[in-house]
């Protein structure tokens, strides 16, 4: 594979860190001596380089004063004794949530499901009204007292019938 | 304080660690200066504010204090499971406290005209270098700046510098390069210069 600018380019730092092996080291050391816009940038990383090398360790000094605010601050939260949760507590807890789900579950059982939606219609038992002209007609002529109600004579049928509309 | 633990030995720091964890306060101390100031340089250098710098670095002690126990010298250097922590807490508070930004004239493709504290005239003017430093480090986002801090700040090889920031060694140095590239922007006004004033405080 051609070695190009942008394979330079992409190791110049590790190159000025001297992060890289041997070989990819002069790899970018033979390809900078070709290539004069890959010097220049070079430079300019290398010279980038310099100034942070110098110019970051100084960044950030802390003087004494904080420092010592600092340590008195630890010491103090060092010393502090540790809040942990007493066993005891924890043990209590937990029986009090197995007393609770004990009690709670016969009354679970017991409960009716409930639903979200509403059920859809089930098929009932369908009935055939057999002679029901004939019956009211003979109920109608021949009711003796007051009271009598002539029941037509229902046959049922296991049978689920779509067709059948009257319901009990 | 005193300032006789700047470069402590591995030994020096399993021998105060020991000594802590059995309760020794002088050896809690002994660490605490010997970490001290370059921890306070990584939060401040990440935060760049002096109150959250501060807080963050005694909470980062505080934890390493009372977790000593979990602390494990075949797994990693103390200074960079200290600086874990701290990169950790750093994280937490950035995350608080600023809302993520969205550039929204970056976004229609009409950038805005710079205010008048970031045209490169004020940014000539402005004599002092900390604080152009500080501009500078102020736009890289959170995760390169961390990279810088660490490599350029502390000195750290990539393998540490992946090893406190938890990423793989590659991203560590794909964050570098992009830092790197961004600060040569960033601080091309201020040209060699810099370095300079930087020297003459």
């Amino acid at each position: 594979m051609r070695y190009t600018c942008r394979h330079c380019r992409a190791e110049l730092t590790a190159y000025i860190h001297r992060q890289l092996s041997p070989q990819r080291r002069q790899r970018v050391g033979r390809h900078l001596n070709a290539c004069a816009n890959c010097y220049t940038l070079y430079r300019q990383l290398r010279d980038v380089d310099r100034e942070l090398q110098t110019s970051l360790p100084l960044l950030g000094q802390p003087g004494r004063r904080q420092l010592s605010g600092m340590w008195q601050g630890i010491q103090t939260q060092i010393s502090a004794p540790r809040r942990t949760v007493p066993v005891f507590r924890v043990r209590y807890g937990v029986a009090v949530m197995l007393a609770v789900m004990a009690l709670a579950l016969p009354w679970s059982f017991n409960r009716a499901p409930a639903y979200a939606l509403p059920l859809p219609p089930t098929p009932v038992h369908t009935v055939r009204i057999t002679n029901a002209p004939d019956a009211i007609a003979m109920a109608t002529a021949d009711a003796p007292t007051v009271g009598f109600v002539p029941t037509p004579t229902l046959e049922a049928n296991d049978a689920p019938d779509v067709s059948a509309t009257e319901t009990p | 304080m005193t300032t006789d633990h700047d470069n402590p030995t591995h030994e020096c720091i399993s021998a105060w660690i020991a000594s802590s964890l059995r309760g020794d306060q002088s050896a809690y101390q002994a660490l605490f200066e010997a970490f001290a100031p370059g921890l306070y340089r990584l939060c401040y250098g990440i935060l760049l504010n002096v109150d959250d710098a501060q807080d963050v670095s005694q909470e980062a002690f505080v934890y390493a204090f009372k977790n000593l126990k979990r602390y494990d010298p075949a797994k990693s250097a103390f200074k960079t499971w200290l600086y874990t922590i701290a990169i950790c807490r750093c994280r937490n508070l950035y995350r608080r406290q600023r809302p993520p930004l969205l550039d929204i004239a970056s976004m229609w493709g009409n950038p805005l005209a710079a205010p008048h504290s970031e045209t490169p005239e004020a940014v000539y003017a402005q004599r002092d270098a900390r604080k152009r430093l500080e501009q500078a480090l102020c736009r890289l986002k959170p995760a390169l700046r961390e990279a810088v801090v660490l490599r350029y700040g502390h000195g750290l090889t990539y393998r540490e510098i992946a090893e406190v920031m938890e990423c793989p060694p590659k991203t560590a140095e794909s964050r570098l390069r992009l830092a790197h590239d961004a600060l040569r922007t960033l601080l091309e006004p201020a040209g060699i210069g810099l370095l300079e004033e930087l020297l003459s405080y």
